[in-house]
């Protein structure tokens, strides 16, 4: 068994139950501390349709405020780190197979919005719904914004560490690296694609993503799964009942 | 470890494990330290240190947390014997609960990740409180609260003379311990000490509205700053007290009046504190008010109030109790220029006070003022209007801290009632 082999056989199915059982540990963690005391007063009275919009108005507040408060970092951080990783995750062709391989019913949602490899593939290979938009969306362009951004931020980290106004801990720096350590490896193999170091390049990405798949659930990576979208939830919930 | 030491340890254990629940975990533990919600405190906009951060603050819990929930903790804690936490960090918990923060939920409308801070400061005094280690000054209105009944001392004989005193400024009867009335009007915990304006104007308001309403003898005070003091059990004993007060005058809804942390308490935890329904209505009297303006009860008259004048948001009422449009509906027709704030509605900047002086660190809390204050200035106003005696304390006292002498204070309830007549 090679290298590759060995990466995509044998660590990434391990990362995945590590993942599985990491993520139940920390939900079961959660329901076991007891809840708060349930509400007995009814809630103000609030529009239908300002219950319905409450997600966008909080999203919309929030960000205005901090692109206003801090915008580089605001930024960087949102619009040029975290929309091109989920594009890339999810629409990346090569990405895709790997998703419709554990979860086939994503298939019909998820294939038709895959993006090119790159602008030249866009212009002459492939044909997506993207349009125009190709010029953005395509796998190179968002890797090298991914790569742009987290370095970006880990330096405004480092520059507010010195300051005193802000430190960040050992794990903010490790999980910036990680992406960016992924993204340049799979930059680098879709790069090499026909050459000798091509299954290298792969396998040191598919260890890398394994890890941080198996890392999610012990670390800030988990927000996206379940914690970002269970504070949310509870925020909305509150606001809806006060009305504000 | 001696045995005092380990009794204390596991009266703070007791305690943190009291104030923990569910929906709160998921905030500390999930903070992904963006920093973003530092840009939304003013005590760390006049002081940028890296422990006055919002999340970092709640990182102080998490790490007391990890001892006593995880199992790695656990383990590691065993093997260590080091405590679950040790009274320097207790004292520096005093610090950053009391001096630098006023619980006024902001830094959660700046956090991308929906982290709600402000619970974890609180999380702080409960466990302080148990600790006893609880400021003094505030220690003091918890005790007055349970033993006379007003968290400033004011005795049920002082409540039956200052309404007396007020009787003598109205020809028409003020209704007291009426039964079976529409509205019970409860006082504002500073209203009786501080700004007895406040209170006879919305009196005033009540009497020519003719409004169906009473007040009792026995309740002169709504506060519900146990609750962010962290007497939680205290509050509960103070609920039910109050609770029954208000039931056996079998009125439909109580009016709290210049008073946000009163309102914010009786309308969102007074039943989750007693674990039952209250069986009457809560509204702050904003609400009656845009009542009035929308039914046309009272011809205002805008020259009654011929000055520019900008409106404060008390954080316990329009960002966690939900009344921001009524204060507005109110004040909007009954001045002649109303302008507001750069940072209003949910977005206002807190007065410092966060329904509590703490006389300990007034030092602090006038630093984190000069955010407020910026926002006052850059409104051009004559006047700032509250809907809060607690925050029209705090602005009386800035003002004096910061030599503002231009710029006058007025309750909602004094500008509504000069308009009417």
């Amino acid at each position: 068994m090679d290298f590759l082999d060995f990466s995509i056989n044998i660590i990434l199915p391990a990362a995945l139950i590590i993942f599985v059982m990491g993520f139940f540990y920390q939900v079961i963690q959660y329901f076991i501390i007891p809840g708060p005391p349930r509400p007995h007063a009814p809630g103000r009275k609030v529009p239908l349709s300002k219950k319905i919009l409450m997600p966008f108005i909080k999203w919309i507040g929030t960000f205005k405020f901090i692109m206003k408060v801090n915008p580089l970092h605001g930024f960087m951080a949102i619009f040029v780190m975290h929309i091109p990783l989920i594009a890339i995750i999810l629409l990346f062709p090569p990405h895709q197979a790997v998703i419709f391989h554990y979860f086939p019913f994503l298939e019909p949602i998820l294939a038709p919005l895959a993006i090119p490899q790159n602008i030249t593939d866009a212009f002459i290979a492939q044909k997506t719904i993207w349009g125009p938009l190709e010029i953005i969306l395509n796998a190179d362009l968002l890797a090298i914004l991914i790569i742009f951004s987290s370095s970006t931020v880990f330096a405004l980290r480092l520059v507010k560490h010195f300051t005193g106004e802000f430190k960040s801990t050992i794990g903010d720096y490790f999980a910036l690296i990680l992406v960016l350590i992924l993204v340049i490896f799979g930059y680098l193999a879709v790069h090499a694609h026909g050459t000798s170091l091509y299954e290298f390049y792969l396998a040191l990405h598919i260890l890398t993503a394994s890890f941080l798949i198996a890392y999610i659930p012990f670390s800030k990576f988990f927000h996206f799964v379940w914690s970002y979208w269970l504070n949310l939830a509870i925020m909305i919930y509150h606001r809806a009942r006060r009305g504000a | 470890m001696a045995k005092a030491e380990l009794k204390y340890e596991e009266k703070i254990r007791k305690a943190f494990i009291k104030a923990i629940d569910r929906s709160r975990l998921s905030y500390f533990k999930y903070c992904m330290r963006a920093g973003s919600c530092a840009y939304a405190c003013h005590f760390w906009l006049v002081d940028p240190r890296h422990e006055l951060v919002p999340g970092i603050k709640g990182k102080r819990v998490e790490d007391v947390f990890k001892k006593e929930f995880t199992v790695l903790g656990k383990i590691k804690r065993k093997i260590t014997k080091e405590p679950l936490i040790t009274i320097e960090e207790l004292k520096k918990w005093v610090e950053l609960s009391y001096g630098y923060c006023s619980l006024c939920d902001r830094c959660m409308l700046a956090c991308p990740y929906s982290v709600e801070f402000p619970p974890l400061t609180l999380y702080m005094r409960v466990v302080l409180h148990e600790a006893g280690l609880t400021p003094d000054s505030v220690q003091k209105q918890v005790e007055n609260e349970l033993k006379i009944g007003h968290p400033y001392g004011i005795t049920k004989e002082d409540w039956l003379r200052i309404i007396s005193d007020i009787q003598s400024k109205f020809d028409k009867e003020i209704p007291v311990d009426k039964k079976g009335a529409k509205y019970l009007l409860i006082p504002g915990k500073r209203s009786l000490k501080d700004n007895l304006n406040s209170f006879i104007a919305t009196i005033d308001i009540l009497l020519k509205a003719k409004e169906d309403f009473t007040l009792s003898s026995n309740l002169w005070s709504g506060c519900m700053a146990t609750y962010d003091i962290g007497a939680w059990d205290e509050m509960t004993i103070l609920t039910r007290r109050r609770t029954k007060i208000i039931r056996d005058l079998e009125v439909k809804t109580i009016i709290l009046t210049n008073d946000a942390c009163g309102y914010y308490g009786w309308r969102w935890l007074a039943d989750k504190a007693i674990r039952e329904k209250l069986g009457f209505g809560v509204i702050d009297i904003s609400e009656l008010l845009a009542e009035y303006v929308a039914r046309d009860v009272f011809k205002l008259n805008r020259n009654q109030n011929d000055f520019r004048a900008t409106y404060h948001d008390p954080c316990h009422l329009a960002r966690k109790g939900g009344i921001v449009e009524e204060p507005r509906k109110a004040i909007k027709p009954a001045v002649r220029d109303y302008v507001e704030m750069p940072h209003y509605g949910i977005y206002s900047i807190c007065c410092t006070a966060g329904c509590l002086q703490v006389d300990e660190y007034m030092d602090t809390r006038a630093k984190a003022f000069k955010v407020k204050l910026d926002d006052i200035l850059a409104t051009n106003a004559n006047v700032v209007i509250t809907n809060c005696d607690e925050c029209y304390v705090t602005f009386k006292r800035m003002f004096k801290e910061y030599n503002v002498k231009d710029i006058e204070l007025k309750s909602i309830t004094e500008i509504f009632s000069a308009a009417i007549s």
